[in-house]
C-alpha cells in the first residue's frame, strides 16, 4: 500500500508481438454486414430504429443509458435488418446487435460535418467527445468525455501507450502512423482539463517508436515521453500514475489531478473533435498460433470476427484444440464461437491453442503469487480462505482490491486457479456489501 | 472456421509460465537437488576420499560409505513412499504420485545432518519416520506442517543418540586422530571463551571452507553460499529467508562478541555464521517452501524468528541442537504469521501497520535480550579467594577452600586435580568448576601423601614432595610407638648433580644416603637435620615430606572409618593377615587359606571385618608348600590379564631356583583379536620361567614377551613372591 507499485517481467520474447507485427496492418472496411452492438459496459441501450430503416454512416441508432449515457453509431450506411440479431460479444455472453446490410455508399448523415472551430474551447472539446462516442479504447469502454468533466484543473494528461499484455499491438500500429493525430488529441485532453503538461508512457524497448514520438515532440515542450520497464502491467492505470507522479490514489486518478487516457483513445478524440469523426471503426490485433497470417486490421464496430478472419487468410492448417479469446492472454475471455462482432471496446483477437496440461503438484508454498501480485494481494491464501468458505478472512485479506491482471495464475510453478479463486472471493466480499 | 468443436473455453489467464518447459514445480525441485551436490561432492571427499587416500581408513567401502549413505537415504524415501502410497492407500497412479511427491529430498537431506558413522539401518529408520510421521501422516507433498528430514533428525537424536556418536561419532577417520570433539561440542562448554579457543585450532578460512568435525555434508559454509546462489538466482528459493536468519545471527552474534573482546571485530560473528550447520539449515531446512511462510513480509518475520531462537539456544538452552529445534519451532508459527503478514500487506492503516509491526519486533526484542543479557552485563565475576589448601588424611584427597563472595566453598579433588565434590550446590556448576581448577591448577599442594601400607610391625608411609625439578617420593617407616624407624627417598629426577650445578659435590653426599639417618636421629626436632649443600632444595623437600608423614601419624586416631592399611600373607600358615584401623583402634585380623577370620572378635566388628576382607581378597599368593629333603616346591598362584596363573616353582636346599613351569592356558594373548602377540616371540609360559632361572639373581634381566606383557609380568610376580617366601624362611 505505502511501496512503489511493481510488475513482473513475462517472456515477450517468444514472438508474440511480433507475430502480428510482420506485416503492416491491413483495412476491411467493406463487410457485408455490421451488427452494431446494443449492450455497452454491460449497460442496455435504447434503439432508436426499427427493421427496415434507412441508415447513413455515422448515424446515431441507440443511446446507452444510465449516468454514463453515450450516443452509439452506425458504423456503414444501409438498411437495418434486425434490431435484435443475438451476436457473441467481447464480455463473454451473447447480445442483442442491430444487424444493418451494407450499401457500401459510405454515405455521411448530416450530423457529420467537420466543424470549422480553430480554438476549441474546453466545452465544445467535451461535447465534442460526447457526441462522437469515444470511449477508452484501451479495453475499458469508459466514456472519455465523462472522463474530461472534471471539477478543478488537473495537473497533467498521461497517454497510455504502455501495451503490457503479450499478443496485443493494436495501439504500437495506430499510433506508428498516426502520431501526428495522438499529439494533437493529446493537447484536445490537456485542453478540455486545463492540464499544463502531458506524458506519453510508453515500454522502454520500442526504442524506434520512442524516437520518433521525440522527434515529434521536439514542438510540444509541455509534452514528454516517460518510459516504462518492460513488465506486466505496466499498462495499469495505477502503475502509471505511480511511475510518473509517485503518487498513489484511492480510485480514480483524478484524485491526484491525473486523467489517464489509452492512447487509441486520444487518436480518436482528435478525430472526433476535428473532423467530427464519430468512432466506428478501431484497429483490432487478430493473432495468436491460431490465426495463419496474425496482423492488425481497422476494421468497422460491428464486424463479425469470423469475417475478418476469414479475410486475412483464415485459421491456421492443423488446428487443434484451441482458446478464442477476446482481449488479450492474461485478462481476456475465452468466448464460445467465432461469431463475435467487434465492439468499441474490443482490441484483440487472440486464438492460441491450449497447452496440454500434465497433472500437477500441490501448492508447493513457493509464495510467487504473493511476491507478484501489483495489489499485494496473497492469491493462496484467499484461495484456501475461499475454500474454507471463510468470508471474514477474504475481506481481510482485501480480496475485493484485485485487478485481476492475471500474474497468479501465470507465476504458479503448479497451474493452480489462482484468478479465477481470488475473483469468485472477489464476488463474494462484494456480494455482501 | 465454423468447426464449432475446436474452439474450447477456458478462464484467464490464458498463458503460464509454467508453460515453457523450464519453469514448474518439478523443475523447481530438480533444481533444488542439483544444488545438493557440490556438498555431496564434498561429503565423500572430505569423509572418504581424502582419508583414503591419508591411509586412516583402508577399505573401499568406508571410503565410499559418504556416497552410498547419502544415496542410501533418497532410495529409501522413494521406496517408503512407493510402499505407502501403492499398498496402503491402494493409489492407481503411483508414478504420477511419486513425480509430484519429491519424497527424494527429504532422504537426502536427512542423510546429509548425520555422522558418518552412522550405521545404515539408523538412517533407514529415521528416514521411515521422517516420511511416514513427517510427512505422510499430514497429508503428503504440500501439507505437512514440519520439514520432515528435520523430524526425522530430531527422532533419530532422540532416540539414536549413542548409536549415531558411537564409535569416532561426528569425526571421520582422519579428525579423530587429530581433534578431539566437534567444534559445537567444545563450543557448549563455553559458548564465549571457546570460540577463541577454537578460532586457534582450526581458523575462521578452514571452517568456511568446511574442513572441520561436523555432519556428513553439513559443514562447508562456502558450498552452502554457492548452492544459495544458485538457487536464488534460479528463483528456487526466496532471499530472503537466507538473508535475514543469516543477518539475525550475525547482528546478534556480533553484539555478544563485542561485548566479550570482539568489539570492531568480525571474528566472532563469523564464526556463529560459518559453524554449526546454521548455512546449511538456513538455505535449504529454512527455506522448505512447504513449511515456510508464503508473503514476502511473513518470510522476514520468520526468517528473524529463527535467527532470535538460534541464538536463544546456542546461548543460553543446554540443547544439543539450536537450528533444527529453532526451525521446527517457527514452522508451527508459519500459518499464523503468514495469515497477519497477508493482512498486513492490504491494510490501509497505517497505525495497525506499525502497532502490529512494532509487537513483532518488541517480542523478538525481549527474547534476544534474554538470550544475550547474560553474556551482555559485565556482572562482576565472583570473588573467589583460596584461603586454605591441604589434604584431608582421613581421606588422602585434596580440600582446598575457596572464599567466594563471603561463602566459604571447600572443593575436594584426587590426586590428579580432578575435581570430586563441592560441599555448596549453588558452586557446583561447569563455570565455577572452569574458575576453581584456574585456581586449584595454580595452587597445587607441594607435599602430600601419596599411600600407606601398613605391616605387623610396621606403617610405611609414602609421601610426595615437590622437589627442585621433580616429584620426590619418600617413604617413612613407623614403627607401633609412632617413631620413624626408617626412611627411604628416590630423588634420580633431581638435577643437583648436574654439571651446571658447581655447589654439589660428591662430598656433599647424596640427599638419599645422607638425609635418613639425620631424619631418624633428630625426628622429634627436624629443623636441626642439615640440608646438603647445593641440594638444600632437595633436601628440603626431603624433610617437609617426613613432617607430613608425622602430621599424617599423629592423625591416625583421629579418623573414625574402618579401614583396611595392610595385608600380608602368612607364609607360615598360608593364610593371610589383614591390618584394620579404626579410631584408635589397630585390629591384626588373621585368616586362614580361605579368609576366615581365626581370631576371637565380637560379632558385629566380625561382619564387618568379614565384608572388607571380601572386597580385598588376595590375587597373588602361595596355594601350597611341599617341602621335602634338600628342596621346597612352591605353587602360586597370580592373577594374569584375563584368567589366574598357576606356577609351580622348585627351590633346592641352597635356595636356588631349579624348576619352573607356569600354566597360563586360559590367558588371551593368542587370541585373535590381540594383533600385538606373534607366536614366534615365544610362549611366555614356556619362555618366562626359563629366563627367570637363567635370570634368578637379577630378575630385572627378563624380558617380557610382546603382545603378552600382562600374562609375563603375572610370571615374574610368581617368582618374586616364591622368593620372598623362601626369604622369610631363612631370614
Amino acid at each position: 500500500m505505502f511501496i512503489k507499485s511493481k510488475g513482473t517481467h513475462i517472456s515477450e520474447h517468444r514472438g508474440h508481438k511480433e507475430m502480428s507485427l510482420k506485416n503492416p496492418y491491413v483495412e476491411f472496411l467493406n463487410p457485408s454486414y455490421v451488427y452494431i452492438p446494443l449492450v455497452e459496459q454491460n449497460t442496455p441501450c435504447d434503439v432508436n430504429v426499427k427493421v427496415g430503416d434507412l441508415v447513413k454512416l455515422g448515424q446515431i441508432i441507440a443511446n446507452k443509458t444510465g449516468t454514463f449515457c453515450l450516443p452509439i453509431h452506425a458504423s456503414v450506411s444501409g438498411e437495418v435488418i434486425s434490431i435484435n440479431e443475438k451476436m457473441w460479444h467481447a464480455s463473454g455472453k451473447m447480445v442483442a446487435t442491430v444487424k444493418i446490410k451494407n450499401d457500401f455508399t459510405e454515405s455521411k448523415c448530416e450530423a457529420i460535418k467537420p466543424q470549422a472551430f480553430q480554438d476549441f474551447t474546453q466545452e465544445q472539446i467535451v461535447e465534442a467527445v460526447f457526441n462522437n462516442g469515444v470511449v477508452g479504447l484501451g479495453g475499458s469502454g469508459f466514456p472519455t468525455y465523462f472522463k474530461l468533466k472534471v471539477k478543478q484543473a488537473m495537473a497533467m494528461v498521461i497517454i497510455n501507450a504502455a501495451e503490457c499484455e503479450p499478443y496485443i499491438t493494436t495501439d504500437y500500429a495506430l499510433i506508428k502512423d498516426h502520431l501526428d493525430q495522438l499529439i494533437r488529441g493529446m493537447k484536445y485532453l490537456m485542453k478540455a482539463v486545463s492540464a499544463p503538461k502531458g506524458f506519453i508512457a510508453i515500454k522502454e524497448n520500442k526504442k524506434t517508436l520512442i524516437q520518433k514520438i521525440k522527434l515529434a515532440l521536439t514542438e510540444e515542450p509541455e509534452i514528454a515521453v516517460f518510459e516504462l520497464k518492460d513488465e506486466y502491467p505496466a499498462g495499469w492505470e495505477k502503475y502509471i500514475v505511480q511511475r510518473i507522479t509517485g503518487k498513489n490514489y484511492h480510485s480514480l486518478p483524478s484524485e491526484v489531478g491525473v486523467v489517464v487516457n489509452n492512447a487509441s483513445t486520444a487518436v480518436a478524440v482528435c478525430q472526433a473533435v476535428e473532423e467530427n469523426h464519430p468512432l466506428i471503426e478501431k484497429m483490432v490485433t487478430i493473432t495468436g498460433e491460431g490465426i495463419k497470417e496474425p496482423t492488425n486490421v481497422f476494421v468497422k464496430i460491428g464486424t463479425k470476427v469470423s469475417d475478418i478472419i476469414e479475410q486475412i487468410g483464415g485459421y491456421a492448417d492443423n488446428l487443434k484444440e484451441v482458446y478464442f479469446i477476446a482481449g488479450g492472454p492474461m485478462t481476456g475471455k475465452s468466448i464460445y464461437s467465432d461469431q463475435m462482432v467487434v465492439n468499441r471496446s474490443l482490441s484483440s483477437v487472440v486464438v492460441m491453442p491450449k497447452m496440454i496440461r500434465e497433472d500437477n503438484p500441490e501448492c508447493m508454498g513457493c509464495g510467487k503469487c504473493s511476491e507478484v501480485c501489483p495489489v499485494w494481494l496473497s492469491p493462496i491464501q484467499i484461495k484456501q480462505a475461499l475454500d474454507a468458505k471463510n468470508v471474514d478472512s477474504i475481506k481481510e485479506l482485501k480480496a475485493d482490491l484485485c485487478m485481476q491482471c492475471g500474474l497468479c495464475s501465470y507465476i504458479c510453478p503448479s497451474r493452480i486457479e489462482l484468478t479465477e479463486a481470488v475473483a469468485k472471493a472477489k464476488a463474494e466480499v462484494l456480494k455482501k456489501r | 472456421m465454423n468447426d464449432q468443436r475446436k474452439l474450447i473455453l477456458g478462464k484467464e489467464p490464458f498463458i503460464r509460465k509454467a508453460d515453457s518447459p523450464g519453469y514448474g514445480t518439478k523443475i523447481i525441485m530438480r533444481d533444488f537437488i542439483l544444488s545438493l551436490l557440490p556438498l555431496i561432492l564434498f561429503a565423500w571427499i572430505k569423509n572418504g576420499l581424502l582419508p583414503f587416500i591419508n591411509k586412516d581408513i583402508t577399505s573401499v567401502w568406508l571410503m565410499l560409505y559418504p556416497l552410498i549413505f547419502i544415496m542410501m537415504g533418497g532410495v529409501t524415501a522413494i521406496i517408503v513412499e512407493f510402499v505407502y502410497y501403492k499398498f496402503l492407500l491402494k493409489d492407481k497412479n503411483i508414478k504420477k504420485t511419486l513425480n509430484n511427491s519429491f519424497a527424494v529430498i527429504t532422504g537426502l537431506l536427512l542423510a546429509m545432518m548425520l555422522s558418518v558413522n552412522t550405521p545404515l539401518w539408523v538412517l533407514i529408520i529415521g528416514v521411515v519416520f521422517a516420511i511416514i510421521i513427517g510427512k505422510l501422516l499430514f497429508g503428503g507433498f504440500g501439507h505437512n506442517v514440519f520439514n520432515p528430514a528435520l523430524i526425522g533428525y530430531l527422532f533419530l537424536t532422540a532416540a539414536y543418540f549413542s548409536v549415531i556418536t558411537a564409535g569416532n561419532g561426528f569425526l571421520n577417520a582422519s579428525e579423530a586422530i587429530i581433534a578431539g570433539a566437534t567444534p559445537m561440542t567444545v563450543l557448549k562448554q563455553d559458548p564465549i571463551a571457546n570460540v577463541e579457543v577454537l578460532i586457534k585450532q582450526y581458523g575462521l578460512g578452514k571452517m568456511f571452507l568446511g574442513f572441520v568435525p561436523g555432519a556428513i555434508a553439513e559443514t562447508s559454509a562456502l558450498l552452502c553460499l554457492v548452492a544459495m546462489v544458485f538457487l536464488i538466482i534460479r528463483k528456487v528459493i526466496n532471499w530472503r529467508i537466507p538473508a535475514f536468519y543469516l543477518g539475525t545471527v550475525f547482528i546478534l552474534s556480533y553484539i555478544i562478541g563485542a561485548f566479550n573482546g570482539y568489539a570492531g571485530n568480525l571474528e566472532f560473528a563469523f564464526f556463529s555464521i560459518f559453524n554449526g550447520s546454521l548455512m546449511f539449515g538456513a538455505i535449504f531446512m529454512a527455506t522448505e517452501p512447504v513449511t515456510s511462510p508464503k508473503t514476502p513480509n511473513g518470510k522476514i518475520i520468520f526468517a528473524i524468528g529463527l535467527g532470535v531462537l538460534t541464538i536463544l539456544f546456542r546461548f543460553k538452552g543446554n540443547m544439543p541442537e539450536g537450528v533444527a529445534t529453532s526451525i521446527l519451532i517457527m514452522n508451527l508459527f508459519t500459518v499464523i504469521i503468514d495469515r497477519t503478514a497477508a493482512k498486513l500487506r492490504v491494510c490501509v492503516n497505517l497505525k495497525k501497520i506499525v502497532f502490529t509491526y512494532s509487537l513483532i519486533a518488541l517480542l523478538f526484542a525481549g527474547i534476544s535480550i534474554y538470550a544475550i543479557s547474560a553474556y551482555t552485563t559485565k556482572e562482576a565475576e565472583p570473588v573467589i579467594e583460596l584461603s586454605n589448601k591441604n589434604q584431608d588424611f582421613n581421606n588422602l584427597q585434596f580440600k582446598y577452600t575457596f572464599t567466594v563472595d563471603g561463602q566459604e566453598v571447600v572443593v575436594t579433588t584426587d590426586h590428579q586435580y580432578a575435581i570430586s565434590q563441592i560441599n555448596v550446590d549453588d558452586y557446583n556448576t561447569d563455570h565455577f568448576r572452569t574458575l576453581f581448577l584456574a585456581q586449584i591448577n595454580a595452587n597445587k599442594l607441594e607435599h602430600f601423601v601419596t599411600g600407606i601400607e601398613e605391616t605387623k610391625t610396621n606403617l610405611i608411609v609414602k609421601v610426595s614432595s615437590q622437589g627442585f625439578s621433580s616429584a620426590i617420593i619418600t617413604q617413612i617407616i613407623f614403627d607401633m610407638d609412632n617413631k620413624i624407624t626408617g626412611v627411604t627417598v628416590n630423588t634420580e629426577n633431581e638435577s643437583y648433580a648436574d654439571d651446571y650445578n658447581e655447589n654439589w659435590t660428591l662430598t656433599s653426599g647424596h640427599p638419599h644416603t645422607v638425609l635418613p639417618p639425620l631424619i631418624v636421629a633428630n625426628q622429634n626436632d627436624l629443623s636441626a637435620v642439615n640440608l646438603v649443600s647445593g641440594a638444600t632444595v632437595t633436601s628440603n623437600a626431603v624433610i617437609k615430606a617426613v613432617e607430613t608423614a608425622q602430621a599424617y601419624v599423629s592423625n591416625l586416631s583421629t579418623n573414625n572409618n574402618l579401614r583396611l592399611t595392610g595385608k600380608a600373607q602368612d607364609f607360615v600358615t598360608l593364610g593371610f593377615v589383614y591390618i584394620f584401623r579404626q579410631g584408635a583402634n589397630r585390629y591384626v585380623v588373621n585368616t586362614d587359606a580361605d579368609y576366615v577370620i581365626t581370631n576371637a572378635i565380637d560379632e558385629s566388628l566380625r561382619q564387618q571385618l568379614t565384608t572388607l576382607i571380601n572386597n580385598n581378597l588376595f590375587v597373588n599368593y602361595i596355594d601350597a608348600v611341599e617341602k621335602g629333603v634338600g628342596f621346597t616346591k612352591l605353587t602360586v598362584i597370580t592373577g594374569g590379564f584375563s584368567s589366574k596363573i598357576t606356577s609351580v616353582i622348585t627351590f633346592d636346599g641352597t635356595g636356588t631356583m631349579i624348576a619352573f613351569t607356569s600354566n597360563a592356558t586360559n590367558e588371551s594373548y593368542n587370541d585373535e583379536y590381540n594383533a600385538g602377540y606373534d607366536p614366534a616371540n615365544g610362549n611366555p609360559e614356556i619362555k618366562i620361567p626359563a629366563d627367570i632361572i637363567t635370570n634368578q639373581s637379577d630378575l630385572s634381566l627378563v624380558e617380557v614377551v610382546s603382545g603378552a606383557t600382562v600374562t609375563s609380568r603375572s610370571i615374574l610376580e610368581a617368582a618374586q613372591i616364591a622368593r620372598a617366601y623362601l626369604e622369610a624362611q631363612n631370614g
